[in-house]
């Protein structure tokens, strides 16, 4: 016992360090990426001015610095497998960021993150449902945990619209994620989920309208597999995936109109026309992808951070249904 | 604006409820089914849970386009 694996440090691990080590990272890294001309036009401006990005490196600083603390204090292996498979998907994403892979490459890259799971067997092959209990899965569970990573970090990335957009809606829908490992007795675990949290608030303050910058796909596909590796680990899947349903919608929708895997930048017909006055259209072309962002738009042109706030009030009632299902668990 | 944020609350209920009865028929119904006997019983129930299951995910899949190309053709006209 050497008094660091205590409470107090607990939470300073989980909510401050993630915070300040997101908070600082990101400060200076927006004046370097600024520096070295790596930057991105915001394509949902008027005046497109350019954003520094990828900004994907201070969330993952941000998370390595409080997963590892974590692990060093409790030497949970689940928080290790947490911590590799978040690692290994934000070096995919980096090497996205800098040399753009194709539409399926990514998913097929992405099953990777999933092995520090599978090779810990930090995971229980049960489902659990409210009413019926739970499912013992043997044999499909470890082919699930492959295929719910690179789901879950796409997903995702796919929220990634506007601006501040992913980093808020992973805030939110994480909350029931807490509350779910709370209510099933896990605390580290659930520890794990606060650091995400705070990496997500830490970033909010750069990221949101207007952005000064942009996570990237590092950040995005970070973000993601670290969301799915929490719930597979903690076995709080069902909740996680209800918790994040506009995203999936959003994915769902997209795939289904534009009939499978394709790359944002081969779309031909965009799903919003940005107006002179910086507000968002929806095209309404039957050959233009149904997005979540086109369905809000769809009564009339609306302003970036109008549409950002209902992409908010929506994670927030899929987050309520999800804590009434782990309340009902 | 309200009206149509209350609309898309209501396809993520219709989606919540799908998740879980959708989860419910294939994790709790169709996948402990017990095999049948011998070795072409275990093969022939092998299959039929994966159509099953498929069947699910295409209904599920179907219902859920079907509301929201009902929502766009109203909205859009």
């Amino acid at each position: 016992m050497t008094g660091l694996e205590s409470l107090p440090f607990l939470v300073l691990y989980a909510a401050v360090v993630p915070f300040l080590v997101t908070y600082f990272v990101t400060g200076r890294l927006i004046r370097f990426l600024h520096s070295r001309k790596m930057t991105v036009i915001d394509f949902h401006k008027p005046e497109r001015n350019l954003v520094p990005t990828p900004g994907g490196i201070a969330l993952i600083a941000g998370l390595v610095a409080a997963e590892s603390l974590l692990f060093l204090a409790t030497r949970e292996i689940g928080i290790l497998a947490i911590l590799l498979t978040t690692v290994i998907a934000s070096l995919i994403g980096l090497i996205d960021d800098f040399h753009k892979l194709g539409g399926i490459a990514k998913p097929v890259l992405l099953l990777t993150a999933a092995i520090p799971i599978l090779a810990f067997s930090t995971y229980s092959p049960h489902l659990v449902f409210p009413f019926f209990g739970s499912t013992r899965l043997t044999l499909i569970y470890p082919i699930l945990v492959l295929i719910a990573i690179p789901v879950t970090a796409n997903t995702i990335n796919t929220i990634d619209v506007l601006n501040g957009a992913v980093s808020g809606f992973v805030a939110i829908a994480s909350v029931p994620l807490v509350l779910a490992l709370l209510l099933s007795g896990k605390e580290i675990l659930a520890l794990a989920a606060i650091s995400l949290i705070m990496v997500c608030v830490a970033f909010f303050f750069f990221h949101r309208f207007p952005s000064r910058i942009f996570p990237g796909d590092s950040g995005t596909l970070g973000l993601g597999a670290i969301y799915g590796a929490i719930a597979i680990v903690g076995g709080v899947e069902i909740v996680s995936v209800i918790a994040i349903l506009p995203a999936i919608l959003n994915s769902f929708f997209f795939l289904t109109s534009v009939k499978g895997f394709v790359e944002h930048s081969k779309i031909k017909v965009r799903p919003t026309i940005v107006l002179g006055d910086g507000r968002l259209m929806a095209e309404k072309s039957r050959e233009a992808p149904v997005t979540l962002v086109r369905l809000i738009a769809l009564d009339g042109p609306l302003g970036e951070r109008e549409i950002v706030r209902i992409i908010f009030a929506l994670t927030a009632f899929s987050a309520f249904l999800a804590t009434l299902l782990a309340l009902l668990m | 604006m309200l009206r149509n944020v209350i609309q898309l609350m209501g396809i993520l209920t219709l989606a919540f409820f799908l998740v879980i009865l959708g989860s419910v028929l294939i994790f709790v119904v169709i996948v402990p089914l017990p095999n049948l006997p011998g070795r072409l019983g275990i093969i022939l129930t092998g299959i039929s849970k994966a159509v099953l299951s498929t069947l699910v995910v295409v209904g599920w899949v179907y219902l859920l386009k079907t509301v929201t190309g009902i929502y766009l053709r109203k909205k859009i006209g």
